[in-house]
């Protein structure tokens, strides 16, 4: 700050020689001029002294028979008195500082942050559905009333913080990892059947009558629970009956089938290392395409490189450009060798089990072969599983609802 | 006289050099040294300063000294310091 301060009002550096030049910086000090970067240069001392002190100093100088010669002049004084003919470039700066402040006015960059389920380009979408976009006032952006505007289109939504910094909107955003939703308890009565082929291991019944008990063989579609409830009086005689949406938890050992083939043969990109290039730039909002030949390109990746012109860290400044690579590439067949294929096939035979275990499946055994017939990779063989075997269906039966009589 | 004057200044909690004038020397370590309180410069070079420090002279020598500042309560003396000495 000081050293500004020295730069704004000028300084200079002078070179002090004479007969009693200490006498000179006494006088100096003693009248409250200061000095500094005093250094001895062949008998001679040199330092820096603002400008206005300068003038106070000649009467010092007569007085300490010394002499003293300005070798340098810094600061701003001395720069626009070096350049007060150059009148266009002192017109160039005022514009320049306008144009600045112009654009300090306007919105040129929306940044969004904390946002993994909602894309940027979904947020930017929606902004500009409700009036918000690149070039817009800032005194026309309430924070307020956009961060409540977010959490009400969005209810997954859960801490909106709007902010402009410079000429950027920042918006940070807290989502809801899991939302309690309170899902509506269906009570249509029900049975539970076997959804396959199996050997009952445990079965524990918590509404509905329990038809099969564990180490029994089921087959698929077998009621195992029912949703039919019989009523019994005192007498043990059968008074009617009524129907519950059956519950029960029902594990089964069942033995489940897998296959997965694929064809060796498969298509593979191979990049020819030809390359174009294209160029985007938005100017105030407008879009400029400078469209690169891309021409005997049929087929091609393109690697995008945003980026804005930003003075410091906030102003950013209305000109923003994308840098397109298009890279060439032909689809060309190739052939899994044998250790390939069978490299993939144990990958996703490895996905399926974990598939399994992630729905609470337990694997007893498992017995899959991985061959290569016919110019395919099939995997094939049987599982052994224990898992949940019930699944919901209408309930089955004849079923006449009566009233329970008293005894 | 002085010394009445240091010790009531001691005695009141005051900082001695406020009543007696002396000359207060700050170091940082061998390359830095502040004076407050000098009374005046007395000879300049690059290896020898001699300085009027109250109630007496003092005379640093050492390699490339140079004055980073120089004002009417403070000095600063930058460069390699080997010797600080006091003399009347």
């Amino acid at each position: 700050m000081k050293s500004f301060m020295r730069w704004c009002m000028g300084y200079l550096l002078v070179e002090l020689s004479g007969y009693s030049p200490e006498r000179l910086l006494n006088l100096c000090s003693f009248n409250q001029i200061e000095l500094w970067e005093l250094v001895n240069v062949e008998g001679k001392y040199r330092f820096y002294i603002m400008a206005c002190d300068f003038k106070r100093m000649t009467g010092f100088v007569r007085k300490s028979k010394s002499r003293l010669v300005v070798l340098k002049k810094n600061g701003l004084p001395f720069f626009l008195r070096r350049h007060r003919k150059r009148r266009l470039f002192a017109v160039g700066i005022l514009v320049c500082a306008f144009l600045l402040h112009v654009l300090s006015l306007y919105i040129w960059d929306v940044d969004f942050d904390g946002n993994s389920r909602f894309t940027d380009e979904l947020l930017m979408q929606t902004l500009n559905e409700h009036g918000y976009e690149a070039g817009m006032t800032k005194a026309s952006v309430v924070c307020d009333d956009l961060e409540m505007m977010l959490r009400e289109t969005y209810p997954e939504i859960t801490w909106v913080s709007a902010q402009i910094r410079g000429t950027r909107l920042l918006i940070q955003i807290r989502e809801n990892t899991g939302i309690l939703t309170v899902e509506p308890v269906d009570e249509t009565p029900c049975d539970l059947v076997a959804a396959s082929d199996g050997v009952i291991q445990e079965i524990v019944t918590r509404s509905g009558t329990a038809l099969v008990k564990a180490g029994d063989t089921v087959t698929a579609g077998q009621v195992l629970v029912s949703g039919v409830v019989e009523l019994y009086n005192d007498s043990k005689e059968k008074t009617g009956e009524h129907q519950v949406r059956a519950d029960a938890t029902i594990l089964a050992a069942t033995e489940l089938a897998y296959e997965d083939r694929f064809p060796l043969e498969h298509t593979v990109k191979w990049h020819s290392g030809r390359k174009r290039y294209q160029l985007k730039i938005w100017l105030f909002g407008k879009e400029i395409f400078l469209d690169g030949n891309i021409r005997g390109f049929s087929l091609y990746d393109t690697v995008t490189q945003p980026g804005q012109m930003i003075l410091g860290e906030d102003f950013s400044l209305p000109i923003s450009w994308e840098f397109h690579e298009l890279r060439e590439y032909e689809e060309v067949k190739a052939i899994y060798s044998e250790e390939e294929a069978r490299a993939i096939a144990e990958d996703n035979c490895q996905r399926f089990f974990e598939n399994l275990i992630e729905k609470g499946v337990q694997i007893v055994e498992k017995n899959v072969r991985i061959d290569m017939i016919g110019g395919e990779c099939v995997a094939q063989g049987t599982l052994s599983l224990i898992g949940e075997i019930g699944t919901q269906a209408p309930v089955s039966g004849n079923f006449e609802e009566q009233e329970e009589t008293g005894s | 006289m002085n010394d009445r004057l240091e010790n009531l200044a001691a005695s009141l909690g005051l900082p001695r050099e406020l009543v007696s004038g002396s000359a207060v020397l700050s170091s940082f370590g061998d390359s830095c040294l502040l004076i407050e309180n000098h009374k005046g410069l007395i000879e300049y070079g690059r290896e020898l300063i001699k300085l009027h420090a109250r109630p007496c002279k003092m005379e640093i020598t050492g390699q490339n000294l140079d004055i980073a500042y120089y004002t009417a309560d403070e000095m600063k003396i930058t460069g390699k310091i080997t010797q600080i000495r006091y003399y009347r």
